[in-house]
């Protein structure tokens, strides 16, 4: 490459531009030093690159940035959103049982036999949800027993409250589906802790013999009353008190970790859990355990990730039904 | 683009849009609202756009609504010729002072290809995309704008002898 009159513009131009090979580049440069005329084309060609004056900036650029969404942290409290979301689905899944009947017990099987080995399962997929519904009883087997249970006489179990209560101290008290009257909500709503817990054992002795006696096992009229007896209580163990403890399975102790809330988080947490709604679904499902033989109820919530899951695995005689939920499952942050 | 990409493009961009804008136009006030237009394209279209590409496309943005508003305030450059330097010399004390109002005598494309070349670092074919010519163009573009600079200031040189 030879630079002369007629080319040297065109190839400084590129050597500026670096277009040329490395090896190229020390051949021109080379003609350029050693060539005064050709030395001086050469700066004048380098004074040609545009230096950015970084003092010129845009002033504006504040009104222009826009508002990033906050990271979604996690409050306690929606931890049990988890927990009460997940017994929603349970009561779902239990009380739209295939066939549009009440939830059928089984006559004869083993609580301990695991659903899943059958092959002659059938699995229900819910919509939008990783709720699975194995049942193992055949058709003919579910109107016997549908039969049988029609004939039984239910049984309401009703718990009196006294009416002179005074009113330092609010607990919900439902006993069965909604009040006969604004009073009866008002008494309820302003229960003592003496009457919760009188009503609270009484209503144990009335579990305890709807499990030992199937005879007075009830059926659809029967809501089994939620009881908060101290603001220890979480929502689930409202549920699992209905169940007689050996049925109980918790992986992990669901007090301690409402323990470790702070005490500001810890009302939130109970203000949350004693909302009307959130207390339907435990008497639904709490009304749902005890309609079951021999019910078994498993609870393994992960709240230790950054995307907790709660799991819910509910056995009967004859049935299991597992309420899986991950909320956060698709969320970033 | 999400948002946060969106706002990382405004710190990263602006100040060279700006500075794109401003050294071509001489009008501060226009390039202000030149920048804050194509933010606000990119805004309208932040679902479109993909990072990778958000720097040219915001060039592309901001070069056509500056020829908009060149074309529209009937401010073309004319193409000065190097008779008109020596009666202007004396305003200037350094290259750089002469090196700018040189390129403020180039050409639209060629003012527009070098100072996207030498400014925002762009390739030909960047460069391409954002002004609308072929790569050779922007080549030959920028070779004449570096021609024309250098002998803008090799004749103010003489003239300073």
């Amino acid at each position: 490459m030879k630079l002369n009159k007629e080319n040297y513009a065109l190839i400084m131009f590129d050597l500026l531009e670096g277009n040329l090979s490395e090896a190229d580049e020390l051949r021109v440069m080379d003609q350029i030093e050693g060539d005064e005329f050709l030395f001086r084309e050469w700066k004048l060609f380098k004074s040609t690159v545009l230096i950015a004056e970084k003092d010129v900036v845009f002033t504006g650029k504040s009104a222009l940035l826009k508002e990033e969404k906050a990271l979604v942290t996690l409050p306690m409290y929606r931890k049990w959103t988890t927990v009460a979301a997940s017994v929603v689905l349970l009561a779902g899944v239990v009380v739209f049982w295939p066939g549009s009947n009440p939830p059928q017990l089984a006559e004869e099987s083993n609580p301990s036999e695991m659903i899943e080995d059958n092959p002659n399962l059938t699995d229900y997929y819910v919509e939008q949800t990783e709720q699975r519904v194995v049942n193992d009883i055949s058709e003919n087997k579910r109107e016997s027993i549908r039969i049988d249970a029609e004939k039984r006489i239910p049984k309401v179990v009703r718990v009196s409250i006294p009416k002179d209560l005074p009113k330092d101290e609010k607990y919900v008290f439902d006993v069965q589906q909604g009040y006969d009257t604004p009073e009866e909500e008002f008494i309820a709503q302003n229960a003592t802790q003496k009457d919760v817990d009188g009503a609270r054992k009484q209503m144990d002795e009335k579990l305890l013999e709807l499990y030992n006696n199937t005879q007075t096992k009830k059926l659809e009229e029967l809501r089994i009353a939620n009881v908060l007896a101290s603001k220890k209580e979480d929502i689930e163990e409202k549920v699992l008190h209905q169940l007689p403890p050996e049925n109980i399975e918790p992986k992990v102790n669901l007090e301690d970790i409402a323990k470790k809330a702070t005490p500001s988080l810890r009302e939130t947490i109970v203000a949350f859990v004693t909302n009307k709604p959130i207390q339907r679904i435990a008497t639904t499902t709490a009304a749902i355990l005890v309609k079951a033989r021999s019910p078994k109820l498993r609870v393994e919530p992960d709240f230790k990730s950054s995307r907790p899951s709660l799991t819910i695995k509910f056995e009967s005689e004859g049935y299991e039904a597992i309420a899986s939920l991950q909320p956060f499952k698709n969320r970033n942050n | 683009m999400n948002t946060a990409e969106y706002n990382e493009c405004v710190k990263n961009y602006s100040d060279g849009i700006f500075r794109f804008i401003v050294k071509n136009m001489r009008d501060e006030f226009e390039a202000e609202n030149i920048v804050q237009n194509t933010f606000e394209k990119l805004w309208i279209r932040i679902d479109k756009v993909e990072m990778k590409t958000a720097k040219a496309y915001l060039f592309k943005i901001a070069y056509n609504n500056m020829i908009d508003v060149i074309r529209k305030n009937k401010r073309h450059t004319d193409l000065a010729s190097a008779g008109h330097v020596a009666s202007e010399s004396y305003e200037y004390d350094n290259l750089l002072e002469y090196v700018n109002k040189a390129v403020a005598k180039l050409p639209e494309k060629q003012r527009s290809a070098i100072m996207l070349r030498d400014y925002e670092g762009h390739d030909y074919r960047s460069i391409g995309d954002i002004t609308g010519m072929s790569e050779s163009q922007v080549k030959v573009n920028i070779f004449r704008a570096r021609k024309y600079i250098k002998e803008y200031i090799n004749k103010l040189e003489i003239m300073m002898l």
